[in-house]
């Protein structure tokens, strides 16, 4: 489902504009960004955790022209779902 | 963050309404159960992408993930976005002398070749960044690059506060004075500039550093000579001076080959061959005075009488020798190189027919020569004719002179019949 069949959807069942709903969900994902930034981590209830995380930079070799480079460290978001979250996900119907 | 408080931080917003707030935060959370639960994937706008994909091998499952918008990605990882890859070093083989031994592992013939001079790692710990690195570098070569040069440029500071004060208390003589010093101040502040605005990779500033100093302070610099200058004022360029040199040798290498001590083509034919007769007429004219008279015979009348002066001269020896001596004879004759090359124009069979039919090719005349007696054993006529064929001379066996091609063809089938390959007719040349 992407983000405009999403918004179509809500708006479609809740009766509320299209454009109201996309303020609405950018709002939430303003939130949420905020408080990764700011904290590092969010933890959403019955859906998982959002983390931070650190990677070094390291050396590797390109196998092919036998080249040595340096790869800059990254900090990326990573995403544990909660139990119940997969419980959900594994339900059969 | 459970609902309630991001409701309320989106209602403080003022988004909209509270109940359409809470409104669309229900369904969304229901269209996202639904979707992970169904195994669809669901986008939310300016977040990211939740989704389920199976794990498991045995017990399959599926397994909820996350993937992260690129404009999220990249506020998450601010501090490191502008770095890229950068490329350190090679890896090169090495060369083994001798043989290696089996050891059942790898064997590590890699040597690492730094193209940028030093190996970068980054301190994990200290969780330096490419950036800060490169700049900590650069601060520690600018720290060794002014430790040489501070004492030196002590010194150098000194005298214009000297003549400052002499200027104030003349003013009339400021312009005789001024000049000067004028010069020591663009000398000792153009370098500084020059070295900020350098680039860091591919110059060594300590040689630079070290190499300043040696000049003495306010002594004008003399000027460098020029390449025109070093290579002795106005003779010609090296460029000229190597064109002549190949001219010349040109010239000499020509000279050489006109006068017969090289050869570039490769030798041809060598022609004394042909002028010297073969070592069968020297006999002849040698044992009798009859044989001057037999080139005048054959001029009337050619083709009749070529035959019987070739036959002569073949039968001469082998009616005064046994016949155990006639088949060594021809060895010795036909070792000469030159001899082939002047049999074939000179004995040729019997007609003059346009066609011939050739047995085979030799490098070698003793090859050919072999391969005549064998078909003369057996009845042919086989001859020897000589050709130069792409810088090689190749002595071609060559049997009878044929009128038509139909009489050729017959003998060419007798001569297979006799296990001879490679037969074929040719034309006369």
């Amino acid at each position: 489902m992407s983000q405009e069949e999403l918004i179509n959807t809500i708006s479609e069942r809740a009766g509320i504009s299209t454009q109201t709903v996309r303020e609405i969900l950018h709002a939430f994902a303003e939130v949420w960004t905020e408080e990764i930034l700011t904290h590092g981590e969010l933890t959403l209830d019955n859906i998982g955790d959002f983390l931070i995380e650190h990677r070094p930079g390291r050396k590797g070799v390109n196998t092919e022209t036998r080249e040595v480079f340096v790869i800059p460290p990254k900090d990326y978001l990573s995403f544990t779902p909660a139990q119940d979250l997969i419980n959900w996900s594994n339900k059969s119907s | 963050m459970n609902r309630d408080e991001l409701l309320k931080r989106c209602v403080d917003r003022r988004v909209a309404h509270e109940t359409s707030v809470v409104a669309v935060s229900h369904l969304f959370y229901v269209y996202l159960l639904s979707a992970l639960k169904k195994g669809q994937r669901i986008e939310v706008p300016k977040f990211g992408t939740f989704g389920t994909h199976v794990v498991g091998v045995k017990r399959q499952r599926r397994m909820p993930y996350f993937e992260v918008d690129e404009e999220l990605a990249n506020r998450v990882n601010e501090r490191y976005r502008n770095l890229k890859t950068l490329i350190v070093g090679r890896y090169e083989m090495i060369p083994v002398e001798g043989e290696v031994e089996y050891t059942g592992k790898e064997p590590k013939h890699d040597r690492l070749v730094e193209t940028v001079g030093e190996e970068i790692i980054l301190d994990t710990n200290r969780d330096i960044t490419l950036e800060e690195y490169r700049r900590e570098e650069y601060e520690r070569e600018e720290a060794s690059r002014t430790q040489p040069t501070t004492p030196a440029a002590a010194p150098r500071a000194e005298p214009p506060p000297v003549v400052e004060p002499r200027a104030e208390q003349l003013p009339a003589s400021i312009e005789a004075t001024a000049p000067p010093s004028e010069p020591h101040e663009p000398e000792f502040a153009a370098p500084t500039k020059e070295r900020t605005l350098m680039p860091r990779q591919g110059f060594d500033l300590r040689d630079e550093g070290t190499e300043e100093p040696t000049q003495p302070y306010g002594e004008p610099r003399e000027p460098q000579p020029t390449l025109r200058e070093i290579s002795g004022g106005e003779g010609p360029s090296a460029w000229v001076q190597i064109l002549l040199g190949f001219i010349i040798l040109a010239i000499i290498t020509f000279a050489l080959n006109q006068f017969g001590v090289i050869h570039l083509w490769g030798r041809r034919t060598p022609p004394p061959a042909e002028t010297l007769p073969p070592p069968q007429e020297r006999a002849t004219i040698t044992q009798g005075e009859e044989k001057p008279a037999e080139p005048v015979t054959p001029t009337p009348t050619p083709t009749p009488t070529e035959e019987p002066s070739t036959k002569a001269e073949v039968k001469k020896p082998l009616a005064e020798t046994p016949k155990a001596e006639t088949k060594v004879e021809p060895r010795p004759e036909k070792v000469q190189p030159p001899q082939p090359a002047e049999k074939a124009p000179t004995a040729p069979p019997a007609g003059e027919g346009r066609y011939t039919v050739q047995v085979s090719s030799w490098t070698s005349p003793e090859e050919a020569d072999r391969a005549v007696a064998r078909l003369k054993n057996a009845g042919f006529e086989a001859y020897v004719v000589e050709a130069f064929v792409k810088g090689r001379t190749w002595y071609r066996v060559r049997v009878g002179r044929f009128a038509t091609t139909a009489e050729a063809q017959e003998a060419a089938s007798k001569l297979r019949a006799l296990n001879e390959n490679g037969v074929w007719v040719a034309k006369v040349e």
